[in-house]
């Protein structure tokens, strides 16, 4: 029983994780139709940024408005300053992100070199807490409440808020948004400024279990691949529960079936896009 | 612009070797990036001090270092390696961490008749069945310390049922394969075997299943290095077991290089090792000094490697008087060298492979930082070391 | 024609080039001797990616499935002892067709944006796979230790002057099947696709079945270059499926110009060229890559050769 416990809790934070990145990842695909390609760069240099500033400071909430500040930064450039003039031009675009990855993921380099780090954890969450005759960490719950909540604030924000209308559209039907005349450009940037901050925010979170070292930009951008083909591009609701299904997958096929871990990882996506191409939640492309 | 850079380097880069007072070139390779990144510089660091120590001179032919970025990936090392011989024209090849990349270059580095001094790499085929006169290793075959471990484990720590974790990649399957023989051989039973991938983000799922072996097995053995190690002992602290089930692992798991980020996860934890900072010899005080001064931060067992690899090197060289353009010569004198290392005494086996002492050796807590200590000594393991039973 | 008109017009420069590649390897050294074998299978590959985009219009970003597929398909068979180059090209081709017909029935009814994803998608199962299946591929240390194949008439292909020459002649003959290809009846429909489906369906062309063919096409040439490139390393591994590749594979054709008949290879002479020398400057040579693409892309995006094209007009 215990067993099953901290697995299902297991999953969860790693789905919490998941969801950070995929969340940002699915909502600028969805909307600009850009395949972000430096999505987890957002996450690599929010994740040093914010290493640095909690050596400085030991302050774990600083270090994550720091970061975050820094990283949407970066995205808001990105797009307004080199994406945006290739609109409807989605290759591209691509090939731009690509080559962010590689400017982003050299000078972290520079600068941090290239040893792996952990983030130290917030000094509240250092512990571990029994549950039952289990010792599990008090961090990856904080995880799992962080990405409740985030995932709650987002589902405020897309049903209950002007501009989250207005995404929802875009996604919907690019066309009509254009036409209806609001500033798309404007919605480009606040949405690839969102989609950098949440993935920023996954750094930062991230960054104690996971860590912060060369490389992990590409593996949480497959991730969040995975993740958003699963789920559905363009719906945070297909991310959140891509998230669950990959990061609890993930976790009951490692914990029961090691030899086949990343196959458990691969095996749903490969399923999806034979039978469903856009996922259990996007739409059908005609 | 790239039509002019090209003909630039193909200008200078087609220079030949003159005659014998010209420089001597050694060809280096390592990471810088990914996993094994913070290896790759300590590796570095090693080997640039002792060529320092001998002002960059041997036998009055200065000694020129370059070094090129194999980015852990065996395709990237054989593409650098044939710059290395092809463009740069070195002498002698030297460095390779990873055991994949060392793979890739065997065939090359062979047919083109360098000799490639593995400073890391502990790919076990090279120095047995993949054997050549070209390839040395001065660091450890996979397997080597693991063998003393495994009977140390049985013999003096009582053990008897183990669970085994380890990287999936070759270098943590050969190194399970060693401390299983010896462990296997002496009585003991390995119950169970896991193995995460390289880069593996959470070993949540793997250590839930550790939980139901507390009480059941005397130890987990493990192997990870580089940024695996990190999350994995900072893991197995988090979920409880570091005080219901102790850690017996391979020296990368507790390395000097990982202890800044594992600290209280990684105190107490003992290890074998073929080098431990905390050996109380002349050599390696001086030698950890001398680190510490140059590079301000502690050395572990990549420094030393690379370390000692270059002093290999260099003390063929003096005793064939710089004259490496006579292969035979200096490749019979490199088989000969000896010396007294930081680790101890080292020299190599007849498959060129290097012979040291293995480490018992634990993570202590000193003026608030994190240090291995020495707790036992396993003297003259090579990489066909058996225990008499 | 007299052979002294072929030296002029249209074929000056091609003409140039071949010349200089043929004297090539008596200038200079083997280690750029082996750069330009390096760009003449990036070339065979970049072009089978341009059948895709620059003539088709389907942007495939998992291009390097096809490679990576024939590219162990040649590792299995050499390790097994296949030694004849012909058998192992032809099954390499055969693989790498039959992926994209296989790829292509799941990615071709998505449209652009949602096209680039499948496909990417797709090249990362493959990864996966060969990452994974360590009992079959060794996983990420690779299978090595391949040799050099044996092609009959006597010629030892192990020195790289002569895999020079060999790859020169492959290259050149998929250069002419792929001329022969995109200017026949056939390649002029994918074109009219490219520039409008709409327009084509209603002309009465079964559109998705032309996309899929030119799809297959796509594959078995990349297999030919996946082929040939592990033949040239002695080494595959699941780096062959990387999506840094495939990204690659598109960034020589913005660079060199897709749509082009060497576009591509230029783009791919470019690009392997730029990752090699830069490389030996300096240690940043990732970022001076990274600034060097985006600033292309920004000023160059219809791409370098057609901004000489228009210059020469």
């Amino acid at each position: 029983m215990a067993f099953w416990i901290i697995q299902i809790l297991n999953g969860l934070s790693f789905s919490m994780l998941l969801f950070l990145v995929a969340a940002g990842f699915t909502l600028i695909f969805g909307l600009m139709k850009i395949i972000n390609i430096a999505h987890g760069s957002f996450y690599l240099l929010s994740a040093y940024i914010g290493l640095t500033v909690l050596r400085a400071t030991e302050n774990f909430l600083l270090a994550t408005i720091a970061s975050s500040i820094a990283v949407v930064l970066v995205g808001i450039a990105m797009q307004s300053l080199f994406l945006r003039r290739f609109y409807m031009k989605e290759l591209q675009q691509v090939l731009l992100t690509f080559g962010f990855v590689l400017i982003i993921a050299d000078l972290c380099l520079w600068i941090w070199g290239g040893n792996p780090m952990a983030l130290p954890k917030p000094s509240l969450f250092r512990g571990s807490i029994w549950i039952g005759s289990v010792v599990f960490p008090s961090y990856r719950l904080f995880v799992i409440l962080v990405g409740v909540i985030i995932a709650v604030g987002l589902w405020i924000f897309q049903e209950k808020t002007k501009f989250g209308a207005i995404v929802r559209a875009g996604v919907d039907d690019e066309e009509m948004l254009r036409g209806s005349g609001i500033n798309i450009q404007m919605v480009f940037v606040g949405v690839f400024g969102l989609g950098a901050l949440l993935a920023g925010i996954g750094g930062m979170i991230g960054g104690p279990f996971v860590g912060v070292f060369p490389g992990v930009d590409i593996s949480m951008l497959l991730l969040a691949l995975v993740v958003v083909i699963i789920g559905g591009v363009g719906s945070l609701r297909g991310a959140f529960v891509g998230s669950l299904f990959v990061g609890l997958t993930d976790n009951f096929g490692k914990a029961l079936f090691p030899e086949l871990s990343l196959f458990t990882l691969f095996a749903p996506m490969a399923i999806i896009l034979a039978i469903r191409p856009t996922g259990i939640f996007g739409k059908i492309e005609e | 612009m790239i039509m002019s850079m090209f003909l630039f380097s193909l200008a200078f880069g087609n220079r030949g070797i003159a005659e014998a007072a010209e420089p001597i070139k050694i060809g280096y390779l390592a990471p810088y990036v990914g996993v094994f990144a913070k290896f790759g510089s300590d590796l570095r660091d090693g080997f640039k001090l002792y060529l320092e120590e001998i002002g960059n001179k041997v036998a009055g032919r200065q000694i020129i270092f370059i070094d090129e970025d194999t980015e852990g990936k065996p395709e990237v090392g054989l593409v650098k390696t044939k710059k290395l011989v092809e463009k740069d024209h070195v002498q002698i090849l030297a460095g390779i961490i990873s055991s994949g990349v060392a793979y890739a270059v065997r065939d090359y580095v062979i047919a083109s008749k360098v000799p490639l001094v593995i400073t890391n790499a502990g790919a076990t085929k090279l120095t047995q069945e993949q054997r050549s006169p070209f390839i040395f290793r001065t660091s450890f075959a996979n397997c080597q310390q693991d063998l003393a471990g495994g009977w140390y484990a049985y013999a003096k720590m009582g053990a008897r049922k183990v669970i085994m974790m380890g990287s999936d990649y070759a270098a943590g399957h050969e190194k399970a394969a060693g401390f299983k023989k010896t462990f296997k051989f002496m009585g003991g039973e390995v119950v169970e075997e896991t193995y995460p991938p390289l880069g593996t983000n959470d070993f949540a799922p793997y250590l839930a299943k550790v939980a139901n072996y507390v009480g059941k097995v005397d130890r987990t053995w493990a192997f990870f290095a580089g940024s695996d190690a990190i999350r994995f002992v900072n893991q197995y602290q988090e979920y409880g077991l570091k005080e219901k089930l102790k850690l017996f692992c391979e020296e990368g798991v507790t390395d000097e290089a990982n202890l800044p980020s594992q600290k209280e996860a990684a105190l107490g934890v003992e290890s074998y090792a073929r080098y431990c900072i905390g050996h109380d010899s002349s050599e390696n005080k001086r030698f950890v000094r001398e680190y510490r001064k140059k590079y301000n931060y502690d050395p572990g067992s990549l420094s030393e490697g690379g370390y000692v690899g270059a002093k290999f090197i260099v003390k063929a060289l003096e005793a064939v008087k710089g004259k490496i353009e006579n292969q035979e010569a200096f490749l019979k004198a490199l088989r000969s060298v000896k010396f007294e290392a930081p680790r101890g005494p080292v020299r190599f086996d007849e498959h060129q492979n290097v012979i040291f002492n293995t480490f018992i050796q634990r993570v202590e807590k000193k003026d608030g930082k994190y240090n291995n200590i020495v707790v036992d000594m396993i003297p003259d393991v090579d990489q066909y070391w058996m225990p008499k039973k | 024609m007299k052979v002294a008109e072929i030296f002029k017009g249209p074929f000056l420069l091609p003409s140039f080039f071949a010349v200089l590649t043929i004297l090539f390897p008596f200038l200079f050294s083997n280690y750029y001797v082996g750069l330009v074998i390096q760009i003449f299978i990036m070339a065979i590959f970049a072009m089978s990616l341009d059948i895709l985009v620059g003539h088709t219009g389907l942007p495939s970003m998992g291009h390097a499935a096809y490679y990576g597929v024939a590219g162990y398909a040649t590792g299995f068979l050499c390790l097994a002892g296949v030694k004849n180059f012909w058998l192992v090209v032809v099954l390499g081709m055969g693989l790498g067709g039959l992926t994209a017909a296989f790829f292509g029935l799941l990615a071709i009814r998505a449209r652009g944006p949602y096209f680039m994803l499948i496909t990417l998608a797709l090249s990362q199962v493959l990864w996966g796979i060969a990452f994974k299946w360590r009992s079959v591929t060794k996983g990420d240390d690779g299978l090595p230790g391949i040799g050099r194949p044996e092609i009959g008439m006597g010629i030892d292909l192990k020195p790289d002057l002569y895999f020079y020459y060999f790859t020169f002649a492959i290259f050149l003959i998929v250069l002419v099947a792929l001329f022969i290809l995109l200017n026949s009846p056939f390649g002029y429909t994918l074109r009219g696709i490219r520039e409008s489906e709409s327009r084509m369906k209603a002309l009465g062309y079964n559109v998705w079945l032309y996309k899929y063919v030119g799809f297959i096409f796509a594959g078995i040439f990349a297999g030919i270059s996946g082929a040939l490139w592990v033949y040239y390393s002695g080494f595959v591994n699941p780096s062959n499926f990387g999506v840094d590749l495939s990204v690659k594979a598109l960034l020589m054709l913005i660079l060199g110009g897709s749509g082009s008949l060497f576009g591509p290879s230029i783009g791919a002479g470019i690009i392997v060229l730029l990752e090699n020398l830069v490389s030996g400057f300096t240690e940043r040579w990732s970022l001076v890559l990274g600034i060097v693409y985006v600033t292309v892309i920004m000023l160059f995006s219809e791409g370098i050769f057609s901004v000489f094209k228009r210059g020469r007009n």
